[in-house]
């Protein structure tokens, strides 16, 4: 850029040089030449100046396709305004130009963009997005330091681990817990017994076909171990227990899919939709939907932890949102862009976050949320230590493109259990032979 | 508003800190420069379609693409230049094997200037901003609020479009249902374009209200719109809506329409186009077009030689010395008439006599032509036949 403004520079002078010039030399010296030389003098030189001095850096925020509400540029400058402030206090010639980008082709993009060095110096995405796009050499990966081995939670930053360092750094933990609505359900199921005692009261219960959304009930039932040996990179068989708390959790399953109270969606999305129409009375939810439901239902909606059933707590998911860096920014742009991400992280701005927006609880271990002044981030707290509290299947590090291959084979094995099309047993073997030939 | 726009737009310069960046666009600069500098006459001629400027562009930017490629720098903006000169270079064989050549001169420049370059005008700008933007994101900027709905950058741009589109591409439609109404009712062709102007009135307003409906105006902020705009053509807008008033009734009454000759200031003029403010003449006595504001047809007498026939009446006057016997002049004189082929021979020709002066007579001679706009150039050659004729019989023409 210096190159280009002291060029720039050079040329306007050789072209003001020969502008006067010629006016002498017609004798068409006149105010006006001579007012409108030094305008363009002026407004070159502060120009290049502006551009010499400033820097822009290119935050993408990728919002997952599941999340209830969409998230439009002038909402995420609003939610974004603290940081945004803050960060203007440490680098005031730097400019933040935040752009949401669609999940369903941030790929190619990315790799678009990328190829024509217009990438992003920043993206916020979800941590298993964040392996992939790292994988494929979209996001340039970051050196574990002791600093930050210091500061975030170590469940936080195995998720993102690979062998070149972090594909990406955690920013904020959403956890999975369930949504109801208050003004039919009085009292939230404690177990899995009385979840279907619910729905046998008349109240309707919704659940997903989306093999993330049933995931928590394997713990309950007691079938997460015997899914982390199956899905463990070293496809390991199954010992005998295993295998019959693999088969009760289908039991369970297909016992809860085929109550006429119970609905089955698509995903996350569908049941949180349906639960905003007021179609559903209970549902399980990410965190990330909370404000969408909170604006539709209002006082009516009310949130717990999952249930826990005969085999123990439950399994909940917990996505954790990552901030990637990009490979094409500038020396310059990628010190702001790491001037930011600490900032982000610093305990003061993560207890913010946590506050302002509490969909989301800190990953820096240094920033507790004040659960005592308030109960949404006490459930979301108690749903962050089941996941991080003995949870074998979450602790697999898996990329979106293998959660998508496994998402598949439990869609496609799961579904005729689920509507009675086969049995429990025979859903189990297929299960197990699928998942180990993936 | 604007300062949302013009931040954005700054905000795109910080790509321009980027190496690979500079890397891409310097060169394609510098290539851009010397070709424009590069003498392409001569092969133009032996190659017609690739050695146009964008032909060369073309070959130029993919050399410089592949040689970044194969030096393993990023290129992709490179690709991009070369996808778009692809399409520039598509759009000047489109325009030149298969538009020029069956389209009217007239009716393919004005496609031409006003749909396809624009159009391609606007792809290119937007591929380029989708490439440093999320065009649907950018799109739900919101840029202004009016009347309680807010208005995004997105449906802004895509009402501006609609709209231009309608404004120069009416017209195809509404000539077509025009032609389609003369074949199969059979009306006039003044009625024809009538019909058109009509249904190209339509379509605008058609636009305009879903181009409100679109935006979300309320109609209670429509109905102070219209209340403003009633006081405003009271008194700002009034001439322009009087001259769009004007110009439909003259159609819809056809006492001008296109092909009609007037007289204006005495000269005889055609009229070319009644358009929506004002009407465009052809004055054939020094090749000007003239463009009168369609109210003053509306206000003031207009002559014309067209309402009810193309003939025109015209007349010259000669002064003889009163010793040539008047019957011998007024016989000769319509002879000559008659001669002329331009003149024509029903009505006749007619000479009189029109005045007795002290020592000459003064007679006229009255004759019809076919063309209205040809009365200068026979009323001349009837002139020099009656030099010549008189001349041969020792007749001498007197001045006035």
């Amino acid at each position: 850029m210096n190159w280009l403004c002291n060029h720039l520079a050079a040329q306007t002078t050789a072209v003001i040089t020969t502008v006067i010039t010629t006016a002498i030399t017609t004798a068409r010296a006149t105010a006006l030449t001579a007012a409108l030389t030094t305008a363009l003098t002026g407004l070159t030189l502060q120009g290049c100046q502006q551009l010499q001095r400033r820097s822009t850096l290119f935050i993408y925020l990728v919002p997952p396709s599941d999340a209830a509400e969409v998230v439009s540029r002038k909402q995420l400058n609003k939610l974004w305004a603290p940081v945004i402030d803050a960060y203007r206090e440490l680098e005031p010639n730097v400019q933040l130009e935040l752009q949401v980008i669609p999940e369903a082709g941030i790929f190619e993009q990315l790799q678009r963009r990328n190829s024509h060095g217009l990438g992003p110096d920043l993206v916020i995405v979800n941590a298993n997005q964040a392996m992939d796009l790292q994988q494929k050499g979209l996001l340039r990966p970051i050196p574990l330091s002791r600093s930050l081995a210091e500061s975030i939670e170590p469940t936080a930053l195995a998720r993102v681990k690979t062998a070149e360092g972090l594909a990406a750094l955690p920013l904020v933990w959403s956890p999975q817990l369930s949504c109801y609505n208050r003004s039919r359900i009085a009292k939230p199921p404690n177990t899995v017994s009385d979840l279907l005692s619910l729905a046998a009261g008349g109240h309707r219960i919704g659940i997903s076909f989306d093999p993330a959304g049933l995931w928590w009930s394997a713990g309950a039932l007691g079938a997460e171990k015997s899914l982390a040996t199956l899905l463990s990179p070293s496809k390991q068989s199954l010992r005998p227990a295993e295998r019959q708390a693999l088969l009760g959790w289908m039991q369970w399953l297909q016992q809860t899919a085929m109550h006429p109270q119970v609905n089955i969606y698509a995903n996350d999305l569908e049941l949180t939709k349906a639960l905003q129409r007021g179609q559903l009375d209970w549902i399980p939810c990410s965190s990330l939907s909370l404000k969408s439901l909170a604006n539709s239902l209002g006082g009516k909606l009310g949130i717990a932890l999952l249930p826990s059933g005969p085999g123990g707590g439950p399994s909940p998911n917990s996505r954790m949102r990552v901030l990637g860096f990009g490979p094409n920014s500038s020396a310059r742009q990628f010190q702001a862009a790491k001037t930011l991400a600490e900032l982000i992280l610093n305990p003061l701005m993560q207890r913010y976050m946590s506050l302002s927006d509490t969909q989301a609880l800190p990953v820096n271990r240094h920033a507790p949320p004040p659960v005592a002044s308030s109960a949404l981030l006490k459930t979301l707290v108690a749903a962050q230590r089941q996941f991080q509290q003995d949870a074998p299947l979450q602790r697999l590090s898996l990329s979106l493109s293998k959660q998508q291959q496994i998402r598949q084979v439990f869609s496609r094995e799961l579904t005729p259990m689920m509507v009675g099309e086969i049995s429990p047993a025979a859903a189990t073997d297929n299960l197990i032979e699928k998942l180990r030939q993936r | 508003m604007i300062d949302n726009l013009l931040q954005q737009g700054l905000g795109w310069l910080g790509y321009l800190e980027r190496p690979a960046v500079l890397q891409q666009l310097l060169p394609a600069l510098l290539v851009l420069l010397a070709l424009k500098k590069l003498p392409l006459g001569r092969w133009r001629l032996s190659f017609p379609g690739l050695v146009s400027f964008p032909g060369v562009v073309l070959i130029a930017m993919g050399a410089l693409a592949l040689l970044f490629e194969l030096a393993g720098l990023p290129h992709g903006l490179l690709n991009l230049l070369v996808e778009i000169s692809a399409a520039r270079l598509g759009l000047d064989l489109l325009e030149k094997l298969l538009l020029e050549p069956r389209l009217e001169a007239q009716v393919f420049e004005r496609f031409r200037s006003r749909i396809l370059r624009p159009c391609f005008l606007l792809l290119v700008l937007l591929t380029l901003i989708n490439e440093v933007d999320y065009l649907g994101d950018l799109a739900a900027l919101p840029m202004v609020t009016w009347f309680n709905s807010s208005l995004t950058l997105g449906s802004l741009f895509q009402v501006a479009v609609v709209l231009y589109l309608l404004l120069v591409g009416s017209n195809l439609p509404s000539v077509a249902l025009g032609w389609l109404a003369q074949k199969t009712i059979g009306i006039s062709t003044g009625s024809r374009r009538a019909l058109e102007l009509v249904v190209r009135y339509a379509l605008l307003v058609a636009g305009i209200h879903w181009a409100f409906s679109y935006l979300g105006f309320n109609q209670t902020g429509l109905l102070a719109v219209a209340g403003g705009l009633s006081v405003g053509l009271g008194f700002g807008v009034k001439e322009i809506f009087s001259n769009f008033i004007s110009g439909l009734w003259l159609l819809l009454e056809g006492s001008v329409r296109p092909g009609e000759v007037l007289i204006i200031d005495g000269q005889p003029c055609e009229v070319r186009k009644l358009g929506l403010r004002a009407a465009t003449l052809w004055r054939s006595g020094d090749n000007s077009e003239l463009v009168i504001p369609n109210q003053t047809f509306f206000t003031t007498t207009t002559t014309t030689f067209t309402r009810s026939d193309r003939n025109r009446r015209c007349s010259l006057a000669v002064q003889i010395a009163d010793r040539h016997p008047p019957r011998q002049i007024l016989q000769l004189l319509e002879e000559i008439a008659q001669a002329d082929v331009k003149i024509l021979a029903t009505p006749p020709p007619l000479a009189t006599l029109r005045e007795f002066g002290p020592a000459t007579f003064t007679y006229q001679l009255s004759f019809s032509i076919a063309d209205p706009l040809s009365s200068g150039s026979i009323t001349s050659a009837l002139r020099l036949a009656v030099w010549e004729a008189f001349q041969s019989r020792g007749i001498a023409l007197q001045p006035a």
